[in-house]
């Protein structure tokens, strides 16, 4: 396939994501019928003060931070999977979930539930949990050992949202808790935006400009620093970016599984091994994948069903089916 | 090597450049819109009345808004303790959304709530306490609704919106903040005539079981050993902030209760060395719904070899608080609404000698008809465990 024809895929989705941004304005239980709006819009139609509320506060932040989360988290799968050269990494696997987990979970059940302490104290733990592995693997000079110590560190942290978990009281702090680590944007106001977005799109746009070095990555440690790449230097920047921004969304959105780990392979499947053109494409299907996650959320009526729920469902067979098709010729 | 890496870069740079074009439009258009969106709205629509304040009535935590013009005619809950207050004041058929998810124990056909209201399944769910649905609750109009008093995320929403907000704190670990949310609410719906006379008979129940008017005599401290314990999901559950009411009325009656001298904590979870290790004279087991009948549950409960080694279950002292889905006992430990007929039935079975001249079935009929507007007998049937 040629780069005209994956730049056209790319533009092909994007457009795709957009659309559908578009029509999730008009998807939720609140009547809002796309005449009415197109009618506000030429004058003709007056809205009511209800109606503009869904609109602009409810699920304007919410199709933005789905757009944004889903980027995040699937280009956060892309650089990751780079860095560490292995096809099951996903932007949690060195401990943002549970590290914004176990945050989350103390100001749960320590801080009120005060979304502003939730929200911190998940950021903090995050960026925490990641920054105490990378030192731990000795400034991240051994992926491996980077991964590894992840691992340690996130069951840690499991451990003590288990005793969280246990102390929580039984009617608003285990919910909450539950709730929370099953992710879900149905809270998300203005004033996530102002935190989550800027942090995501400006790490994923250098991300973007980093492509190229993670492709020159792929080909070895030893051939990269060959290439004139300094090789440590860029996989830190790239770990750090990655780890800021997906500790930025999970922390306004809770853990939100799959996407990090499916779109990266279904991106590969469809336009190569190049993350000059996974990467974007990645991060669109991402945005569309959650944005649709949370379509379906809406649509389904009623008390929200958390939206990690969704993305697990769906995302666990399509990678199993991604595993089916690599099964005869394996992951080289 | 260099002409290389120029060379692989090279091909490709214009089409990058279109991806970094189109990723940058995205942004620049995210962030438009979003400020746009601000911006527009901070002149926003108000959906219901403005000037709303607050006050903190009590320090437990109870928020009642500034009286309002009119009674509220539409009534968004997403706490389904507070529950209680709807039914204590019948206005069920204001209620518009309601947790549906979390009452759904009871919604059968014949249970405590679908009695109560019977066009109950026809409501809007409006989620979780933790998570309540935005759209569900906006898009019924209420014209108050009530929350609890624990923060949520929604709450951002629920200032922009300026609907009034009746925030309890619905375990009502003490009985006090209880009377002071009836009284409110009483107000609020214009029905204080109803609120006073409800918290006259609750304070009442607690007078006739402390001190008994007409001798004076007061219950004999410390001599009962008595444990309060709830079995939920395996866990033995005493103590803690919640059973502090629980804790309060069986101390007024002469126990010595079993309990954490710290207790600051929601609910404190016992270990069975906990248990035998006070060996309680009275047992009160509270499973918040037993399942399939009293007597199924005591079974299952009791089969644990430990209970055996108590002395209230060699004295035969270990009672089950009547707790179906048909009655008021319903999730009786948070239910508060109908805690007097608990009181009473607790004293009955402390003290059977002092207090052997109250009728506990009159009493519930007397409070079903009075304050429930509904009829216990039919209501509870043949399951009524309260003798």
């Amino acid at each position: 396939m040629d780069n005209k024809r994956k730049t056209r895929i790319i533009i092909y989705v994007f457009a795709l994501t957009a659309l559908t941004a578009a029509a999730s304005f008009f998807v939720g239980s609140f009547p809002l019928a796309f005449k009415n709006f197109a009618a506000w819009v030429f004058g003709n139609y007056q809205m009511s003060g209800s109606e503009k509320f869904i609109l602009f506060d409810v699920r304007f932040p919410r199709i933005v931070m789905a757009l944004i989360t889903g980027a995040v988290l699937a280009g956060g799968g892309v650089s990751m999977q780079a860095v560490f050269k292995n096809p099951l990494v996903s932007p949690f696997v060195i401990g943002i979930s549970s590290g914004a987990g176990l945050g989350a979970a103390i100001a749960i059940v320590y801080f009120n539930s005060s979304p502003v302490i939730i929200e911190s104290l998940a950021f903090l733990f995050a960026l925490a949990a990641v920054f105490t592995a990378y030192v731990l693997s000795g400034d991240g000079g051994d992926t491996t050992l980077l991964l590894l110590f992840g691992i340690v560190i996130s069951s840690l942290a499991q451990s003590m949202i288990g005793l969280m978990q246990y102390f929580a009281d039984a009617d608003h702090e285990l919910p909450a808790l539950t709730f929370w680590m099953l992710g879900g944007l149905d809270s998300t106001t203005f004033a996530s935006l102002v935190y989550a977005a800027p942090a995501g799109l400006l790490c994923l746009a250098a991300l973007m400009s980093m492509t190229y070095k993670m492709n020159v990555l792929a080909l070895g440690d030893t051939e990269a620093a060959s290439l004139g790449i300094d090789v440590k230097r860029v996989k830190n920047i790239i770990i750090l970016l990655s780890a800021l921004m997906v500790a930025a969304c999970t922390s306004k959105t809770g853990v939100i599984g799959w996407i990090g780990l499916t779109t990266p392979h279904i991106s590969r499947i469809i336009l190569g091994a190049d993350n000059r053109f996974v990467f974007p494409l990645a991060a669109l299907l991402g945005a569309f994948f959650l944005l649709l996650s949370d379509d379906i959320v809406r649509f389904c009526g009623a008390g929200e069903i958390p939206v990690g729920i969704i993305t697990s469902a769906i995302g666990a067979p399509v990678f199993g089916f991604i595993l089916l098709k690599y099964k005869k010729t394996g992951w080289s | 090597m260099i002409n290389n890496k120029k060379r692989s870069r090279g091909g490709s740079t214009f089409v990058l450049s279109n991806i970094l074009a189109v990723l940058s439009a995205a942004v620049f258009f995210t962030v438009l819109f979003s400020a746009a969106g601000a911006l527009f709205y901070s002149g926003g629509a108000a959906c219901a009345a403005e000037n709303i304040s607050f006050a903190n009535l009590c320090e437990q935590g109870l928020y009642a808004p500034a009286p309002l013009s009119k009674p509220p005619e539409k009534i968004a809950v997403f706490y389904p303790q507070s529950l209680s207050l709807i039914y204590l004041f019948g206005v069920q058929n204001k209620v518009s959304v309601l947790p549906l998810s979390k009452v759904k124990i009871s919604l059968h056909d014949g249970g405590f709530f679908s009695q109560l209201d019977p066009g109950i399944l026809s409501k809007k769910d409006g989620g979780y306490p933790a998570k309540p649905d935005i759209e569900v609750i906006t898009g019924a109009g209420p014209d108050i609704i009530i929350s609890p008093t624990f923060k949520i995320k929604a709450d951002a929403f629920f200032e922009k919106l300026k609907i009034p907000l009746f925030r309890v704190h619905g375990t009502f670990a003490k009985y006090e903040n209880w009377l002071d949310a009836v009284l409110k609410f009483g107000e609020l719906f214009g029905q204080k005539q109803k609120a006073a006379e409800y918290n006259q008979y609750f304070k009442k129940t607690i007078e006739l079981t402390s001190v008994r008017p007409e001798t004076g005599e007061t219950a004999v401290k410390n001599t009962k050993k008595a444990a309060h314990i709830v079995i939920n999901a395996n866990k033995y559950i005493a103590g803690g902030k919640k059973s502090r009411f629980i804790k309060w009325f069986l101390t007024n009656m002469g126990c010595e209760v079993l309990d954490y001298p710290d207790s600051a904590a929601d609910e404190v979870v016992l270990s069975v060395e906990d248990i035998v290790k006070f060996d309680p004279e009275y047992i009160f087991i509270d499973t918040v719904t037993h399942a399939g009948g009293i007597e199924n549950a005591s079974l299952k409960i009791l089969k644990e070899d430990f209970w055996k080694k108590l002395r209230a279950y060699k004295e035969n002292k270990i009672y089950f608080v009547p707790a179906d889905d048909n009655t008021c006992f319903l999730t009786n430990r948070f239910f508060i609404l109908c805690a007097p007929l608990g009181i009473l039935w607790a004293a009955k079975m402390l003290h059977p000698e002092k207090f052997s001249e109250i009728d506990l079935e009159k009493e519930n009929e007397m409070f079903y008809r009075k304050f429930l507007n509904a009829d216990y007998k039919k209501m509870a049937g043949p399951n009524s465990g309260v003798k």
